[in-house]
């Protein structure tokens, strides 16, 4: 408790800090973000997921920027819009550091070492792949990438969820885009996308008009179940009529015990 | 329409609708390249794999790489623009107006519909490309295609050696070793067959 309390205090005074130095918005926190950005786009291999081991070390860990609590929102959100995962975490956190400039300094930060590699290798390609042993490289590593690529969605559907819809979804897409690769039709795979999303709204209000009705049904129940008290004069007995108790031929059943009857 | 104009516009389409991860977007990719002649599909696969080998988002390796075959420097910049932009402009008005954006029930919803169709397009690409190595013209019925030996010995090493790394290390091989078993597998290109 005591620990718990003292972390929460230690938290707050990181997060004055972290304000102050939002408000002070010196050149050298400008330098500061942009350089740790740089430093995370350069050492970002193999994809988004990567990038946040990088960001967590040095953001939450290092410099204290932001809490974890703050990251995993991040990360959340940055799953939840489109472009790339790498690309909405250095926007979402540089604008929890220093708002708009934040955001624009850590996304160029974050493109720039891989946009001058990559222009680099593009201004050699062609020499580069006319040697033999380069190309012969690079057919074996179509093979890698091609096998990667199928690991990798395997990979999403054994960590997904996995229901009659998605499989189902997932089964049609995946027919979908098989047919359209191999016949070559004209249907672009965002048309994909957004009738998925369409769907999942659709499943989403269905559920809620079912929900709405069983409830609606459940309050009705209650409330003509309520068990009404009667007193029956010819056999002199009194109970509670309950369509749910009853035997349903209008009887009711018995309140009072037949021992107080005799009794009497 | 000029074509730093296409550039930008085609990869702000990308941008805009890409979601789960670099492999979600690479059959997008794949259709708006190849499909306007930009790339050929064995340049593509084989810029894939140096965009997986570098640092940084593939989508704006590709990006990148894509614009400056089309225009230099400044069409790479252009294109590599149009990717980030959107993932920009979004986060900012999520973070600035919709806090609570990820929470929504209904952004929730599409979600549930997006990612199967992202495992459906994944998982199609990733065979399809599989299929590609072994029968190259693979989309063509007329002709029976010769089958690819070579890249069938490739395929046995690389499962092997991650069937291999999986059992010893007890996770999953990262993406750049994989890169180097396979190039290294290349070399058997140099083997008549």
């Amino acid at each position: 408790m005591k620990k718990k309390k003292f972390k929460a205090i230690k938290n707050e005074a990181v997060e004055n800090k972290a304000s102050h130095k939002k408000r002070s918005g010196s050149l050298k926190l400008v330098l500061t973000l942009f350089l740790s950005y740089f430093k995370i786009g350069l050492f970002t291999f193999g994809g988004g997921y990567a990038m946040i081991a990088l960001i967590e070390r040095e953001f939450v860990a290092k410099k204290k920027w932001i809490t974890e609590g703050e990251l995993y929102e991040i990360i959340a959100i940055s799953e939840s819009t489109p472009g790339p995962l790498a690309i909405n975490c250095a926007t979402f956190v540089g604008y929890k550091i220093m708002k708009f400039w934040g955001s624009l300094i850590s996304t160029v930060a974050v493109c720039i070492p891989s946009f001058a590699i990559i222009y680099l290798i593009s201004v050699f390609y062609d020499q580069f792949m006319a040697l033999t042993p380069i190309a012969y490289a690079f057919e074996g590593i179509k093979v890698g990438i091609a096998v990667m690529i199928t690991i990798a969605g395997f990979n999403m559907i054994r960590k997904g969820d996995k229901n009659l819809f998605s499989m189902g979804v997932f089964l049609l897409t995946f027919a979908a885009a098989t047919c359209i690769d191999i016949f070559g039709l004209e249907f672009s795979t965002i048309y994909l996308i957004l009738i998925g999303a369409a769907l999942g709204i659709i499943l989403q209000i269905a559920r809620d008009i079912i929900n709405k009705k069983r409830s609606d049904k459940i309050a009705l129940i209650r409330f003509l179940d309520t068990p009404d008290f009667v007193f029956d004069k010819k056999s002199k007995k009194s109970g509670f009529t309950h369509s749910m108790l009853s035997n349903g031929k209008g009887e009711f059943l018995e309140f009072e015990p037949k021992r107080s009857g005799r009794a009497r | 329409m000029s074509v730093y104009l296409e550039l930008f516009l085609v990869f702000l389409k990308i941008g805009a609708v890409s979601f789960g991860g670099g492999y979600g977007m690479i059959s997008l990719i794949q259709q708006e390249v190849l499909s306007r002649g930009w790339l050929t599909a064995d340049e593509l696969w084989n810029f894939i794999a140096i965009a997986e080998s570098t640092p940084g988002p593939i989508a704006v390796n590709i990006a990148t790489f894509v614009g400056s075959g089309q225009g230099g420097v400044l069409g790479s910049l252009i294109a590599t623009l149009g990717i980030v932009t959107p993932a920009f402009i979004i986060i900012l008005i999520v973070a600035t107006v919709f806090k609570n954006f990820a929470k929504n029930k209904y952004v929730k919803a599409a979600f549930e519909g997006i990612t199967p169709v992202i495992w459906g397009l994944v998982i199609s690409t990733g065979l399809l490309l599989i299929v590609q190595c072994f029968y190259a013209n693979y989309k063509d019925f007329s002709v029976s295609g010769s089958f690819n030996f070579h890249a069938l010995i490739i395929f046995g090493i690389v499962i092997a050696t991650l069937v291999i790394y999986r059992l010893i290390r007890k996770k999953s091989m990262p993406p750049i070793a994989i890169i180097l078993v396979s190039a290294i597998s290349g070399m058997i290109y140099y083997l008549p067959l």
